[in-house]
Parts: C-alpha cells; sequence; structure tokens
C-alpha cells in the first residue's frame, strides 16, 4: 500500500500537466520510486511511518486510502500537508516534491 | 554465499577516495604489498553525465538520499564508487588557510606540522592533479559574482581546479577533471597494488590494540556474494568522514571516534538575471574571500534540474519560471559552524546513523550568509531572487532579506545541504578529543591508521580535498620512514 501512495503522491505533482500518459512522467515517478527503495534503512523506516500516517488521515477524511482517492481529493490532501502548521508534514511533502520535479525536469532537459 | 577467500597482503586500504587513493599509491610505489578495497564500483569518469540523476544512482551512496538528523536536518553527499568523492565533485582545489593549519596544530596539539611544512606536500599534490586556472573566459555566473565583488570592494578569487586542459584542433579547450581514478588509482595498480572494488568491510578484528584481520563480503556483477578475510600487517582506514568511524564503532572502537563530526551547511538559491547567464554546465569557479573562513559565497551547477529543486510551486509554475531558466543560475553560501555532528552504529541495522546539531549562532551565520549573498547578487544586477524558503519565493530587493540578516535562518525553514564533511575522528596528541595522533595513527592501537577527512580536527573553511591529500601524503610519507616493510 505504502508503494502505491508514493506513487500516487508523485502522480498527483503532475496531474495539472493533463497528459497521464507522458513518458517523461512515467519515467520520473519510476526514478523516484527507485531513489526511495535505495533510502538508507532508518530514513526509510521514518518515511514508511508517515506515508502510513498520510493514508490513515485519508481515510478518516474521504472514507478511502490515498491511492483510491479521486484526483481532487488527492490533491487537497497533498494541499493540506504542505500548508500544515506541523514541520514534519510539510516536510514529507517537500522531500517527494523537490525529488520529484528534480529528476522530472533532469529528464525533460536531456530529451 | 559462496566459500569464504582468505586474503593476506602487508598493508590493507580501506577506502579509494582522495585519502585512500593517494595513500595505497605511495605505498605501492614505495615498493608494499598493499591491496585497496573500496565498497563501490570502479567505473570511468565518463560513465555518466556530472550532476545528473543518473551519476547520482550509480555513484552516491543511497542514490544520493543521505540525511543527517538533528533540529535541522541536513542532506549530505556521500559518494560510494572507486575514487570516492573526486569523482562527483566539481574538482575545486583550494589550499588551506594557514591561519587554520596554525590554530590546529595549537589547539590540538598537532606535532610535526605548520604551513610551511603542509605546503611542500600541496605542491606535490597540485603536480599529480594537475591543478590549474582555466584556459578561457570564466563562464557567466562567475563573472556576475565577480562583478557584484568588485563593485561592493570585496575580495574573490577564481578557484583552480583539479583540471587538465587541452587545445583541440579546432581551437576549443577541454577540460578533464584529474578525479583519483584518472590520477592516483592508475599509478596505484601500475605500481602493484591489488584492487578490490565492490568489497564492504564489514569488520575489524583486533587482540591487544592490535588488528590482525577484518572480514568483508564482496559482490560480483551478478550481485553474488562472497565473504572475505583480509589479513594485515598494518591497516589504514580511509573510508570517509562517516563510513570510517561507523567501521571503527562497530568493531568495538569508539575512544574519540565518531563525535566531532563537522560540516560546511550550505544554503542555495536561484538568482535571476536580465541578459542569459547559465551557460556552465559545471561548477563556476568565482568564490568570494571576503568573509573567509566563516563565510564562503560560490555558485553551484545550475541545470534546468537543479533549478527545479529551488523552485517553489505547482508544475506549471515550476515550468513557466523555468521557461527563463537560461537567465538563472545557482548561487550558495557555506559556513564553518560551532556545532558538532555524531556517526553512530546502531544493532542490526547495517547503517550509520549520523545526527548534526547546529547551533543558534550556525543558523545566524547562515542568515548573514544569505544577506551577504543578496549583496553581491544585486551589486550583479540581479533582478530577483528565488529563495527555497516560504515567504521569500521571490526576493526583488536586499530589504526583503534584512530579517536574515538579523534574526539568522530559522530552524527548519530552508533546505540545507553539505558535501564537504570531516573531522569525526580529529588527529593530534591531545587524547581527550583527538581520535589518532599527529600522523593518524588510531592512539592506544599498534598498527591502525587513518588518513582521510575524518582525521581533520576543524573545518577547513574551504573545498576540503587539497588539504585531505596534502596531509594524507604527509602522513604517509612518515610510515614510510618509520614502520620498515613486514616479513610476509
Amino acid at each position: 500500500m505504502n508503494h502505491r501512495t508514493v506513487e500516487g503522491i508523485i502522480e498527483s505533482f503532475f496531474m495539472e500537466s493533463g497528459d497521464s500518459k507522458n513518458l517523461t512522467i512515467a519515467q520520473t515517478v519510476q526514478a523516484v520510486s527507485d531513489k526511495i527503495n535505495r533510502m538508507p534503512l532508518l530514513l526509510k523506516v521514518a518515511m514508511s511511518l508517515f506515508v502510513f500516517a498520510f493514508n490513515v488521515h485519508g481515510f478518516i477524511k474521504t472514507g478511502k486510502f490515498f491511492h483510491g482517492q479521486t484526483a481532487y481529493q488527492r490533491n487537497s490532501q497533498i494541499m493540506q500537508w504542505r500548508r500544515s502548521s506541523i514541520r514534519p508534514l510539510r516536510e514529507f511533502i517537500a522531500f517527494y516534491e523537490k525529488l520529484a520535479f528534480f529528476v522530472y525536469f533532469s529528464k525533460e532537459s536531456a530529451s | 554465499m559462496t566459500k569464504e577467500e582468505i586474503i593476506s597482503c602487508e598493508i590493507l586500504v580501506i577506502g579509494s577516495g582522495p585519502g585512500g587513493a593517494i595513500t595505497a599509491c605511495l605505498l605501492a610505489e614505495a615498493g608494499r604489498d598493499v591491496v585497496l578495497v573500496e565498497e563501490g564500483a570502479f567505473l570511468p569518469l565518463p560513465s555518466s553525465k556530472p550532476y545528473s540523476t543518473e551519476e547520482m544512482d550509480q555513484k552516491y551512496r543511497h542514490g544520493g538520499l543521505t540525511v543527517a538528523f538533528g533540529k535541522n536536518k541536513i542532506a549530505y553527499a556521500e559518494a560510494r564508487c572507486m575514487g570516492g568523492g573526486s569523482e562527483i565533485n566539481s574538482g575545486l582545489y583550494h589550499r588551506p588557510l594557514p591561519q587554520s593549519i596554525q590554530a590546529w596544530c595549537d589547539q590540538f596539539k598537532i606535532e610535526g606540522l605548520n604551513p610551511s611544512i603542509l605546503q611542500r606536500h600541496l605542491e606535490e599534490v597540485e603536480k599529480d592533479l594537475t591543478v590549474s586556472y582555466m584556459p578561457e573566459k570564466l563562464s557567466s555566473p562567475s563573472l556576475k559574482l565577480q562583478q557584484g565583488a568588485e563593485r561592493l570592494g570585496w575580495r574573490y578569487t577564481e578557484t583552480a581546479r583539479c583540471f587538465k586542459y587541452e587545445k583541440r584542433s579546432d581551437g576549443e579547450w577541454i577540460g578533464k577533471k584529474q578525479s583519483m581514478s584518472q590520477t592516483y588509482l592508475p599509478r596505484a595498480i601500475r605500481a602493484g597494488c591489488r584492487i578490490m572494488p565492490n568489497t564492504s568491510v564489514i569488520r575489524i578484528h583486533q587482540k591487544r590494540k592490535h588488528a590482525k584481520y577484518v572480514t568483508a563480503i564482496q559482490t560480483d556483477h551478478m550481485g553474488n556474494k562472497k565473504k572475505l578475510t583480509l589479513i594485515f600487517h598494518e591497516l589504514f582506514i580511509c573510508a570517509g568522514a562517516v563510513q570510517t568511524p561507523y567501521l571503527l564503532r562497530k568493531s568495538g572502537i569508539s575512544r574519540n571516534v565518531g563525535n566531532s563530526l563537522r560540516m560546511h551547511p550550505m544554503i542555495r538559491l536561484a538568482a535571476v538575471f536580465p541578459d542569459e547567464v547559465n551557460d556552465d554546465p559545471g561548477v563556476p569557479v568565482i568564490q568570494i574571500e571576503e568573509f573567509k573562513p566563516y563565510l564562503t559565497l560560490g555558485c553551484s551547477c545550475s541545470s534546468p534540474g537543479h533549478l527545479a529543486l529551488w523552485l517553489e510551486g505547482s508544475l506549471q509554475e515550476r515550468q513557466k519560471k523555468l521557461d527563463r531558466w537560461k537567465h538563472m543560475a545557482i548561487y550558495y553560501v557555506a559556513t564553518t559552524p560551532l556545532g558538532l555532528g555524531q556517526i553512530r552504529s546502531i544493532p542490526f541495522i547495517q547503517e550509520p546513523f549520523v545526527s548534526y546539531q547546529l547551533l543558534p549562532q550556525d543558523m545566524k551565520q547562515l542568515g548573514e550568509g544569505l544577506y551577504r549573498l543578496g549583496q553581491v547578487l544585486f551589486a550583479s544586477e540581479a533582478t530577483e531572487l528565488i529563495l527555497p524558503i516560504q515567504g521569500y519565493e521571490s526576493v526583488k530587493t536586499l530589504t526583503e532579506l534584512e530579517d536574515f540578516n538579523k534574526r539568522g535562518v530559522a530552524y527548519g525553514a530552508a533546505p540545507i545541504t553539505a558535501i564537504h564533511l570531516f573531522s569525526s575522528c580529529p588527529m593530534g596528541e591531545d587524547e581527550s578529543k583527538c581520535a589518532v595522533d599527529s600522523y593518524g595513527r588510531l592512539h592506544n592501537f599498534e598498527n591502525i591508521h587513518l588518513n582521510d577527512a575524518s582525521i581533520l580536527p576543524d573545518c577547513p573553511g574551504v573545498n576540503p580535498q587539497a588539504t585531505i591529500m596534502a596531509i594524507a601524503r604527509r602522513n604517509v610519507k612518515n610510515f614510510l620512514s618509520i614502520i620498515p616493510r613486514a616479513v610476509l
């Protein structure tokens, strides 16, 4: 479930592009997922806990886990964490966002 | 796992970065029987584009996702490949400040070292690495920094690089970075050093303060693992500021080991100029010297991917800003904090736990650095600064940065990174705080020597490769003069 949630978060950052089949986006999602799998164990455990909490929060609010939510619900949940007054929640979103955009724009400029 | 293999040598060197490579090379060239083990792979320098995601996947530990925990997390870069940090760094070469060397000698009681002694070793390293200046016009991001510094009356310098330049037939200069894989490692191999990439040392086995052997795991290209036992007379550990203390601590050696990690924390921002400036695929060479060693201002790699890291907003918002990426460049401030970090080994977790405590005065110093960076960039006609700090995503006047100068950067407000780590096993005769003696030998051990960034006593305040290699060279020369060849 965590893996699908993380992929869902990364895909959500690119939702507004309107082109869900864009190869660069697909490559970005895969590349970021691969990078996250290589994280140090302690960081991976910490991030997994946050992903779990993110999913639970979404379930409480919408009755669905993140990867089962609508695009609107997903964006709404990401925005809520991005603007949270709780620093770790903001950092959680910022981490995936920065990584995703770094990979995406690196791939886009290389192609 | 296949059957265990036993390998014997006179001297085992662990780690092939700037410290390990020069150590293995000089020992082998002196006729010693040397084995050099490296956890990472032996990859050609151009196996990936510098600063690309592919390079991070191939040559960085954990693909580049390494973090020091603390009140403000610090993302740091650590290489994991033959040649170590020299394969992924910018190649910038900066001699240590003489006053820093003298202060280290005084505060840590280092014998047989002073700025003029170190200079001899620096000169030899510089010859070996072809340290030189750019043969042609500096890149535009560099020139902007230079322009700003001149207008403010600040001292600046063009930092030399470990690059060999050749002129092509069409008149274009081509520069090739002189990393360890291009210099000391080939020399070490020619001198008979046996190198073993993809070999991770698990533990040092010692008896009565004498290291006997290490156990290691070697992985082949198919992913098959083999257990190795490496027996030696002398051991040099050159695995870097994090891995050296980690290996020692998990082997039960912990006195003054891993308690005093230092870094040069950095904050980056993107500057926007009216003219096109982004013409340098590498790291520009101009650095502001005015506030060294406690503040360094310089330029970073400014590819679209790197620029995207420091922008905020949605995909469309970033795309819109990046349409003008040629008008943008990334600049940084690096500091020499008072805070310290620790490296710890946790049972059953096969990775070090790294923490770092930035003190309030360190955050104040970073704030001052941001302000100074703003000063020099606005003086060079930047029209906008984009900071990765909420509320400062578009700064158009220096006044908007005054708060940073007065109050510093709040914890957690800005992403802080570090590419220079050291001092986790400091050298010197002061046994209350030093892990190794004046020449890198582990205190109270007969035959364990450290010879990498971990033994620098404190932040050099400049790019550290020159300092690491000159001190490593000095230590190896001393070793060769006092430790006779062992009878195998």
